[in-house]
């Protein structure tokens, strides 16, 4: 029993990073249709971007855990956003309307670029470093099992962010404009909405949230490496695709899916750690060869 | 078919040319080619990467200045048209002269025949993508199918390098084909999704399926090859000169690649070519002409991934060496840059590619850890202000400009007059 729940809410941790990164991949083919393949390092970029603060603010002497992880969940997001609405300013938008391999292999490029810039000038960038993890060893019993305080934590956050996801797409009028512009593009842009500005929120949306699930993964790893960006990358974008690329609530419900998928692969299958990569990149490709849309939904876009 | 038959007789465009004029035309394409060669052989023995970076600013500065000036540009490509036969021949030369003018830089050598690995792969992966428009992400997974196979046939049953280089290209034309299968149903973005998702597993699996691969321990004492009776590893002795072993194995692949040249531009021409370019330029159209797009994206598949396998079985028996770091995802990722920086569909422009890729990233030692970002800097640069590639293909070049935004059309079409003057000519010499 006590196996079983851990075994969930570990699950659900993962999922809700998996959740963050695949909204990212989502949003950008919404607008852009375009695949961010950079998207894996940006989360990566996000995750060092809180380590770097965390270390920074133990050095100057602040003590209070809550100050230092709030500080580094702020100032992870902004430099992520930067980042990201910087690589589509001049990664992407000099390319709009090529030809999707061109915008692919740039995506490719930049995100080599990132991570090669993180190896190189972080200090000891290319050694796995030691993430900063508060509350180290505190639990709590809810109904006679014990949970890390750390992982119920990170579970809260990332519910409150998919669920301000949800609020910015229903109730903001930025959020309203994204999913005009994945709808049909040429009627937001009659409708008086300027596209360029909501391809650009999307990427500081997007970006953003893949930083926050970057932090979050530093915070329960306890660990992190410059080149953990790509399967993250191919395992957002897989949850993404389960769910149907371009639709936000998919994308959520396919980080989960996927985070579950994950512990039960690794918890029933002999070897399984060594080979659950194996078999997301097989759902990944049975979802796109055989679903391409997700799996609960009529082709809402073309795919392609 | 009476478009093939235009094009033929376009092929044998009668050369009223005097043998004078031959011979002026000939001597003054020698000589541009001369300083070309000169150039590239000075900035091969360029040793310091400083010195090399600053001559590969200068040799960009000359390139792009050079295709500035489109009347420059339009006579060079006319005396190479006109003067097919003696351009392949100085190049032969070349490629037959290269170990004896470096014969005392084994070093140089051996990277000039890796480089030509690379050009066979890169020709490989410039059928299924230049010729027939399919982005395939994991080309290493082919690379690593040939490398395999006939290193563990070598060493395990004995079989020769010869069968085994067929064998592995074979086996790799089996991975082709494999994902040929789920890469029918989608094309676009999704395609290089599937084939990446493909490379990354087919690498987790070179790493755990000990049994074949022999994991991360690697494959080694792969042994070399000999052909009639001379061993490899011996120094080869070509017109009284004593050349480093090395100059087997260039050899060797000169010749593979002299092969898998002839084959692309048979191929090209071929009626499966044709079928190919058709479904890169329109897919719908192509089938609506009752071309059979599974058989012809198989075949595309295979044959791309059959040379993949034919590089990799070279390679596994030049190195000696196999282990599954050769084959991530970054092997991939220079594969496609090689034929998309040397211009997709055109096989001089993927040869140039796969030489500077592997070239460039080997002298810049002293920036071992920055060659990657590097790298990827370049890549985007290229992607941004050259899409078409370095050395395009004239058709790939003309649809990027008519999808390409007001900027690259403004400056990189506007002076071509060949760009004008084909669609002219064209029912001019048909009539």
């Amino acid at each position: 029993m006590e196996i079983w729940t851990q075994q969930l809410v570990n699950a659900v941790t993962i999922g809700g990073m998996y959740t963050l990164v695949a909204v990212g991949f989502t949003l950008f083919f919404g607008v852009l249709r375009v695949i961010n393949f950079a998207h894996g390092e940006v989360f990566m970029f996000g995750s060092f971007a809180g380590l770097a603060v965390s270390t920074l603010l133990l050095g100057a002497g602040i003590k209070s855990n809550l100050v230092i992880l709030t500080a580094m969940f702020v100032v992870a997001l902004t430099l992520s956003a930067t980042l990201g609405a910087g690589l589509e300013r001049f990664g992407f938008k000099p390319l709009r309307g090529m030809p999707p391999l061109l915008l692919l292999v740039t995506s490719l490029a930049i995100g080599i670029i990132i991570r090669e810039g993180v190896k190189e000038f972080y200090p000891q960038g290319a050694n796995p470093q030691r993430y900063f993890s508060p509350y180290a060893n505190e639990t709590i019993r809810i109904g006679g099992v014990s949970f890390d305080v750390m992982q119920i934590a990170l579970i809260a956050i990332s519910l409150i962010a998919v669920f301000g996801v949800h609020l910015f797409v229903t109730r903001t009028w930025a959020g309203r404009a994204m999913r005009a512009v994945s709808e049909d593009q040429d009627a937001a842009r009659m409708m008086g909405i300027e596209v360029d500005t909501v391809i650009r929120d999307a990427f500081l949306v997007g970006s953003a949230l893949g930083a926050m699930a970057g932090v979050m993964d530093g915070l329960h790893y306890h660990s992190i490496r410059f080149d953990m960006g790509w399967v993250m990358g191919i395992k957002g974008f897989t949850a993404a695709v389960i769910g149907g690329l371009g639709n936000v609530y998919g994308a959520m419900f396919g980080g989960y899916v996927l985070g579950l998928f994950e512990v039960l692969v690794v918890g029933w299958i002999p070897n399984g750690s060594q080979y659950k990569d194996v078999f997301v990149f097989l759902i990944l490709i049975m979802i796109l060869v055989f679903r391409p849309s997700g799996l609960f939904k009529a082709p809402a876009t073309k795919v392609g | 078919m009476p478009e093939i038959d235009f094009i033929q007789t376009q092929l044998r465009v009668e050369d009223r040319r005097t043998l004078g004029q031959k011979a002026r035309d000939c001597a003054m394409l020698g000589a541009v080619l001369a300083v070309i060669t000169g150039l590239f052989l000075f900035g091969l023995a360029i040793e310091s990467s400083r010195y090399l970076v600053l001559y590969l600013v200068f040799a960009a500065v000359l390139f792009f200045g050079w295709q500035r000036f489109a009347a420059l540009d339009a006579w060079f490509k006319g005396l190479l048209r006109r003067n097919k036969i003696f351009a392949g021949v100085f190049l032969a030369a070349l490629l037959v002269c290269y170990p004896l003018i470096f014969r005392h830089d084994a070093y140089l050598i051996h990277m000039g025949a890796l480089a030509g690995i690379f050009v066979i792969m890169a020709l490989g992966l410039n059928i299924t993508l230049g010729f027939a428009g399919l982005l395939d992400v994991g080309f290493a997974v082919y690379f690593a199918a040939g490398a395999y196979t006939s290193a563990q046939l070598s060493i395990h049953f004995g079989i020769g390098f010869w069968p085994g280089l067929v064998l592995g290209g074979l086996v790799a034309a089996f991975f082709g084909f494999l994902v040929a299968w789920p890469a029918l149903r989608v094309e676009g973005h999704y395609l290089a999704m599937v084939t990446l998702g493909y490379g990354l597993m087919m690498n987790i699996l070179h790493r755990n399926f000990k049994f074949l691969t022999n994991g991360t321990d690697g494959v080694i004492n792969i042994p070399p090859p000999s052909i009639a009776g001379h061993e490899f590893v011996q120094p080869l002795s070509l017109f009284g000169l004593q050349l480093p072993f090395q100059a087997n194995f260039y050899y060797l692949v000169v010749a593979l690649i002299g092969i898998v040249v002839f084959v692309s531009l048979r191929l090209q021409n071929s009626r499966v070519g044709r079928c190919w370019e058709a479904i890169r330029e329109d897919e719908i159209a192509a089938k609506c002409f009752g071309i059979d797009l599974t058989r012809m994206k198989v075949i595309a598949f295979s044959t791309g991934a059959f040379f993949g396998g034919v590089g990799g079985a070279t390679f596994a028996h030049m190195i000696g060496f196999v282990h599954p770091d050769n084959f991530m995802l970054l092997t991939s990722i220079t594969i496609l840059a090689m034929v998309l920086i040397g211009g997709a569909g055109n096989i001089m422009g993927v040869a140039v590619g796969a030489v500077l890729l592997i070239m460039i990233p080997e002298r810049l030692r002293d920036f071992e850890n920055l060659r990657l970002l590097l790298f990827g800097i370049a890549m985007v640069a290229i992607m941004i202000f050259r899409p078409q590639g370095l050395l395009p293909n004239v058709r790939r070049r003309r649809d990027l400009q008519e999808t390409q935004v007001d900027r690259l059309i403004a400056d990189s079409g506007k002076d071509d007059p060949k760009m004008r003057a084909a669609p002219a000519a064209r029912p001019e010499q048909a009539t």
